[in-house]
């Protein structure tokens, strides 16, 4: 059987995300490096979440390099780049491009929105433009050198913004959005994740 | 693009969803579990559940409450009453919440609000303010509706804004519970000078209170009577909505 660990950020409530997956809670650098698989949960601000998991840095850059599926959400998804306009810790720079505050719209962006997606993939396997996802962040990722899965459109009287929600680059799977609070929609993403190889 | 969001209020006292008006006469109407599973399913954005009992020693019993209901829901779920310190936050996020409201301890201790947003970060925590009319101006009680606070809406609005509240809940006393509709007026002083997400309570009656409050620059409109007397459900509510062009997830 495979095991699916959550990484833990220290910030508080990861009972949803327990709870979603069915899988267990580590902050341990061994259990971590034996995983098949890696959750990255989305609570918590950038240079907390990163000074909570510095020990834990080696193992899971080895997770992503060796393959193995890694989903991140929120938080999760933007500690992959290089760092963030809401703190100064460094990220994990798997990829580039930093994370920005929003500016052009109401933040925090809040509630459910829907996705325009650019190609065919696993993560959003089933998944149309119809689906609606919970988005919950004040700040957002603009990669460099990959090309984001999905955009998510936010439209408010101070203006528009485009952002990516979505990326899928090998193994690694990233929403800005929150899979265990998205109800219906969010349950494919999460049976969709535990079907990666 | 972003959806209106439509908000189903669970008011909690011992253990039981009660409603009522004015902030008063409360009338028991059955089981949260029962409440929060079904609003799930059709069609609420978002559940917010109020302890109106919350005193020291149901703290426990609303933990636990908490942490059960939690386990039944994959939508958003908001917590809030009888709030008065970090702690207090940090107990209900373990349990299970998703976001937290906090309203008379933000008024009597205001340095509060930042205090969490520095913890658990501003997009969580959502400040509750209770409003009605007086001599023409709008002002904010504490304490259930019961005491005058020293601010004018906008101004305490503005304040806690400043000071890192993600959202804010903005109830109008006059209209709670008499599905007379929201209060526009208070929701029009807010609207242009508010930059986070305002979520518009007291007076839901029709399916009509719900487009105008979108249409004056509510980001969300919260039911709770509405709701559970069955006079609309929120996905009838949401496919009127669309019908009226505005976006909802359906």
């Amino acid at each position: 059987m495979q095991k699916i660990l959550i990484i833990d950020t220290g910030t508080g409530n990861l009972k949803n995300v327990v709870r979603a997956f069915g899988a267990e809670v580590s902050s341990c650098e061994k259990e971590i490096r034996s995983a098949d698989k890696i959750i990255f949960p989305g609570v918590g601000s950038f240079d907390t979440v990163m000074q909570n998991i510095g020990h834990l840095k080696a193992a899971i850059l080895e997770h992503i390099h060796r393959q193995k599926p890694f989903l991140g959400i929120c938080i999760g998804m933007q500690i992959l780049f290089e760092g963030s306009e809401e703190g100064h810790e460094k990220g994990l720079g798997v990829f580039k491009g930093n994370v920005l505050k929003i500016r052009k719209a109401k933040a925090p962006h809040m509630g459910w929105n829907s996705l325009t997606i650019t190609r065919c993939s696993r993560i959003l396997k089933n998944i149309s433009e119809k689906d609606f996802f919970y988005f919950v962040h004040s700040f957002y990722a603009v990669p460099e050198n990959i090309k984001s899965l999905a955009f998510t459109q936010h439209l408010s009287e101070k203006g528009c913004l485009r952002m990516c929600s979505v990326i899928e680059e090998n193994n690694i799977f990233l929403t800005q959005f929150h899979p265990e609070k998205s109800y219906l929609s969010g349950e494919k993403i999460i049976e969709n994740f535990r079907r990666t190889v | 693009m972003l959806c209106k969001r439509i908000v189903v209020a669970l008011d909690i006292k011992d253990g039981y969803v009660v409603k009522g008006i004015n902030f008063d006469n409360l009338s028991e109407s059955g089981d949260p579990l029962d409440f929060a599973a079904r609003y799930q399913q059709n069609g609420a954005d978002e559940i917010v559940f109020l302890d109106i009992s919350a005193c020291l020693e149901k703290r426990k019993t609303l933990l636990q409450l908490v942490e059960k209901i939690s386990e039944k829901l994959s939508v958003p779920f908001t917590v809030g009453g009888g709030v008065s310190c970090v702690n207090d936050v940090a107990d209900l996020f373990k349990s299970g919440a998703d976001k937290v409201f906090i309203n008379t301890a933000a008024l009597e201790d205001p340095d509060l609000i930042k205090r969490i947003a520095i913890r658990y970060g501003s997009a969580n925590l959502v400040v509750a303010v209770d409003s009605r009319l007086k001599n023409s101006e709008y002002r904010v009680y504490s304490t259930s509706g019961k005491k005058e606070a020293p601010y004018e809406l906008v101004q305490w609005c503005l304040k806690a804004q400043q000071l890192g509240a993600g959202e804010l809940l903005i109830t109008s006393i006059d209209r709670d519970g008499t599905r007379n509709g929201f209060d526009l007026d208070m929701l029009d002083r807010l609207a242009d000078k508010i930059s986070i997400p305002i979520i518009v309570s007291g007076g839901a009656g029709s399916m009509d209170d719900f487009k105008k409050a979108f249409e004056r620059g509510a980001d969300a409109a919260l039911g709770a009577g509405v709701f559970h007397s069955n006079t609309f459900t929120p996905n009838t509510l949401k496919s009127f909505l669309r019908e009226e062009k505005i976006n909802v997830r359906l």
